[in-house]
């Protein structure tokens, strides 16, 4: 994250309203741009494609596009935090030579396992929809994979203004080839959505090929036990899996889901709010980026440099109070700036109901899911801060019981009826929250002790 | 601990051997390996403690066959044994440290033996756990504290390391203790952590601990301590008076004396090389009636075709024997053949032993040669076998400014030379006598003059060369002392008789 976090503290470094508000709008872009992009661009497609192709066609698509999505984020998972920690101590120990093969051979094992898997899968399942969509449908499930290990590490670099412009090359791509395709359906508009991918894959790998150079091209380092540790593996998978596993039991529970195409199923009633909800938490996700990598990272340098340097005692308690006022802050922080638009859309919700479209029946469910969501946000900054501080055994005992709680609670609202749906995502959300203030505070409480004795 | 050798045979003598002894070549793994080839009818052990496991290489010693145990153990290894955790202690069980901690503080001067706790190793194993002392909340509490009331000014992390590593050994030794089978008696050749181990191993098998001591380990740490760079005292200079030792260093001589003084009371005989150096353990308050001297034996008689090959003149010809190092002082010894040769013109000085441990002060040397234009007279000749040179030489000199007891002299002594050494380590002993009455009616061997002295050592050069009366009174001396007292069967009979008094009156 240093050439990203460099940048913005020079930003704010001006230190006027108009620096904020700018460093602010990089963060925007740089957390949210290629997914506010991804939904624009999927929902101009549906507006602007509706008179070429029946609404069940339109929907059957962008379920599968979310079955794409959601699963290839859970198989990935697998290596996500793995996989950055180890990049990471690399670059720590100086390197960067075996940063490129290895994350190529990393992908590469995700695309192969998501390969495999997504063709057995639609050759038992889509057998009647043709090869062309059997092609389409394996060849996106692979590239998205590959996108989402090589997004872990190039979010961090300083061109974001190239990331922000692959992802709008790749759906540019997608939204024009789509009215070539369009007459053939559903498997016209996958390949289409296969072909920007496949756009936005390639554009990224080759900026990072440049940015790592290397005389190997994959290495499998990161196979090595004692270079790795196991338990980001588990931390990575059970984060992933219990952010979707909600969805996944709305969509496949007898009560709540319908078949659409095959075994993918859809939950009208959760998916749509769910929906809009995400888009809501940008500016939360924003500000807690540029907090976390400004403020944040730069008292957590100051302490451990201090303890490293032989700073004394007196200095070392004064730096590690400024450590922990910080991570309140980045906490405190986000939970004010998204309150704020949470409050805002609570106002507007039926015209922004109106807009898309949506029968206000929703908004109840709708308001649920927008404080969840909230929740979840704030979850994400509490796991980030125990990741900072490398507390491995906290972040895998929540993402663990985030998974439980988040399945079980889910399945008990569905049981419970309608008026429930949306409670069981958010009362695991909040009970995790509280379980993780309270690990982060115990930590932070003897962060002193925990530096030195422990190490 | 890894057990390299056990012939699961009685062990009768165990011998903790600390940075030494098989692994390290050097004055005291001599003495060791000489003392155990020489008892071949006694059993030994060897306990070998090292720092680190990358600090020592092959073993360098071919092991006698008498040695039937040999055990491995690193103390500044510990994180391999304990992995970190985080852990609390019984507040009761370690308000025992805090006692400790003002019973040090108020007894210190008072030179008491420790508390009876800690001869205990249960104490170490089951009370207060290594893991206790490395990661518990109540450790870290009390590290703090004595910081923030002793220290608050130096780097809290060199203070927290160094105290760590000073009482971290401790645990460790007390596990290797625990795990030593049973022996006859333990034998250290050190104070430290052998000697700790020694003591703990005393009061935990029951049995008879006996010490040797080569140096003064306490007062050589003093000297260490007091010159290490990485005890940096990082005070602002208004911030300590002029000549002040900072805390962390103090605490260090102050552990280094208390463990030496618990040695010195679990020890059931203490040896010492020569008279000098008992004298001193005294000082460090070792009991007086413990206190005895075995000086160290040279094979006489290895040297007897040295001697039966010195020609009938008397070659003018001084050898210094040594490394040519600054302890050395091989800068006087140039000095004073200056003065020997505006006298005695077709003298010379040879200076036998290696020259590349310090390659710099060598070259110092070969300029003072060079500016004293004693190219003809004074010579480098590297390493040689002392039985080839000996004949060739009149004189046998060490101008050190340090020595302890150097076999050099002895060995000398037994190819029939006479020796003339500064006033170090056990010299003056050597040359004119001090073991006890007989030694000194003996008479002369040679002479001793003051440190750093060019024109006193001259003097003596000088007279010995000139006075071949004096020369041959001093060569019978020579002979008649080193038959007499320092003799390696002498030596070896010494510690045989020593084993087995000391094991028979524990007996009883």
């Amino acid at each position: 994250m240093a050439g990203i976090s460099f940048e913005l503290r020079k930003i704010l470094k001006e230190n006027t309203l108009g620096s904020i508000l700018k460093a602010f709008g990089y963060s925007v872009v740089l957390m949210a741009g290629p997914y506010i992009i991804s939904i624009l661009t999927l929902i101009l497609a549906f507006v602007f494609l509706r008179p070429f192709i029946s609404d069940k066609v339109i929907i059957q698509f962008g379920i599968v596009v979310t079955y794409l999505t959601a699963f290839t984020l859970v198989i990935t998972g697998f290596s996500q935090l793995m996989i950055t920690r180890f990049l990471a101590d690399r670059l720590f120990e100086g390197k960067e030579e075996i940063i490129l093969p290895n994350l190529m051979g990393n992908m590469l094992l995700n695309m192969s396992a998501a390969f495999i898997l997504s063709l057995l899968f639609s050759l038992y399942f889509f057998k009647d929809l043709g090869v062309p969509f059997i092609i389409a449908f394996t060849g996106t499930f692979s590239i998205m994979s590959g996108i989402w290990i090589i997004n872990i590490v190039i979010v961090g670099f300083k061109s974001y203004k190239f990331i922000v412009f692959s992802f709008l090359l790749g759906y540019l791509v997608f939204f024009l080839s789509s009215f070539l395709t369009v007459k053939y359906n559903l498997t016209g508009l996958l390949v289409s959505f296969f072909l920007g991918q496949g756009v936005i894959y390639f554009l990224l790998l080759s900026y990072f090929v440049r940015s790592y150079p290397s005389k190997n091209l994959i290495a499998f380092d990161f196979l090595e036990k004692d270079k790795i540790y196991i338990s980001l593996i588990f931390s990575g998978f059970f984060y992933n899996l219990g952010i979707w596993i909600d969805k996944f039991i709305f969509w496949f529970h007898r009560d709540t889901g319908l078949e659409i195409l095959g075994p993918i199923r859809s939950s009208i009633v959760y998916d749509i709010p769910m929906f809009l909800a995400y888009l809501s938490i940008t500016p939360g996700i924003a500000i807690f980026f540029l907090k976390l990598e400004t403020e944040f990272a730069e008292y957590y340098n100051k302490y451990y440099k201090a303890v490293r340097e032989g700073a004394t005692l007196n200095k070392i308690y004064e730096f590690g109070d400024n450590l922990l006022y910080s991570a309140r802050n980045v906490i405190f922080d986000t939970l004010r700036i998204q309150g704020i638009f949470f409050i805002i859309i609570i106002f507007f919700d039926k015209t922004i109901f109106k807009m898309f479209n949506l029968s206000f029946l929703y908004i109840p469910i709708f308001h649920i899911l927008l404080l969840a969501v909230y929740m979840q946000l704030i979850f994400m900054v509490l796991l980030a801060i125990l990741n900072y501080f490398d507390r491995r055994k906290e972040v895998l005992i929540l993402s663990l019981f985030f998974v439980l709680l988040n399945g079980s609670f889910t399945y008990i609202s569905i049981a419970l009826g309608p008026y429930f749906y949306g409670y069981g995502f958010l009362t695991s959300l909040f009970i995790c929250n509280i379980f993780a203030v309270l690990l982060l505070r115990r930590f932070l409480n003897e962060i002193h002790y925990q530096t030195f004795m422990l190490i | 601990m890894i057990e390299i050798i056990n012939k699961n045979k009685k062990i009768d003598i165990l011998i903790i051997a600390e940075g030494t002894y098989p692994y390290i070549r050097g004055g005291v793994s001599s003495w060791i390996h000489e003392l155990v080839s020489g008892l071949s009818d006694i059993n030994f052990g060897v306990v070998f403690l090292g720092s680190r496991p990358e600090d020592y290489g092959e073993i360098k010693y071919k092991l006698p066959e008498n040695i039937v145990y040999l055990s491995v153990s690193y103390i500044f290894d510990y994180k391999e044994e304990v992995k970190p955790k985080e852990r609390n202690v019984d507040k009761e069980k370690f308000k025992y440290i805090e006692f400790l901690h003002n019973w040090f503080k108020e007894n210190f001067d008072k030179k008491l033996d420790l508390p009876d706790k800690l001869k205990d190793i249960r104490f170490f194993i089951e009370d207060i756990k290594h893991e206790d002392f490395l990661f518990s909340r109540e450790a870290w509490d009390f590290i703090i504290n004595m910081y923030a009331e002793y220290d608050q000014e130096s780097p809290f992390i060199d203070y927290f390391w160094n105290i760590r590593n000073m009482h971290a050994p401790i645990w460790t030794v007390a596990k290797v203790a625990s795990n030593i089978p049973d022996f006859g008696l333990v034998h250290s050749p050190s104070t430290g952590y052998a000697g700790f181990l020694a003591s703990l191993l005393k009061y935990h098998k029951k049995k008879p601990f006996i010490l040797t001591e080569h140096g003064i380990y306490t007062k050589e740490r003093k000297i260490d301590l007091m010159h290490s760079d990485w005890l940096k005292d990082e005070r602002f200079f208004f911030q300590r008076d002029i000549g002040e030792v900072s805390h962390i260093k103090n605490i260090w001589i102050k552990f280094f004396e208390s463990i030496g003084r618990f040695i010195y009371h679990a020890s059931d005989l203490i040896i010492s090389l020569f008279d000098d150096a008992r004298k001193i353990q005294i000082s460090y308050d070792a009991p007086e009636d413990k206190c005895i001297v075995i000086p160290n034996g040279v094979d006489v008689d290895g040297y007897a075709l040295a001697l039966e090959k010195r020609p009938s003149y008397i070659p003018k010809v001084i050898t210094l024997l040594g490394r040519v190092v600054p302890i050395k002082d091989i800068k006087t010894f140039i000095k004073a053949m200056r003065i020997v040769v505006n006298n005695l013109p077709d003298v010379e000085g040879w200076i036998v032993g290696p020259t590349d441990e310090d390659p710099n002060y060598y070259q110092e040397c070969l300029l003072l040669v060079k500016a004293y234009s004693l190219e003809e007279n004074v010579k480098f000749l590297g390493f040689q076998n002392p039985k080839d040179i000996f004949p060739k030489t009149g004189i046998l000199t060490l101008t050190s400014i340090s020595e302890g007891m150097p076999l050099v002299v002895l060995e000398g002594f037994a190819a029939g030379l006479p020796a003339v050494t500064t006033d170090v380590g056990s010299c003056r002993q050597l040359i004119y006598g001090g073991l006890n009455q007989e030694d000194l009616e003996i008479g002369e061997a040679g002479e001793v003059v003051p440190i750093a002295n060019p024109e006193l050592l001259s003097k003596a050069y000088i007279s010995i060369l000139t006075d071949e009366n004096l020369w041959r009174k001093y060569q019978l001396n020579a002979l008649k002392r080193v038959n007499r007292f320092y003799r390696k069967d002498q030596f070896l009979n010494n510690y045989k008789k020593i084993y087995q008094e000391v094991l028979k009156s524990w007996q009883e």
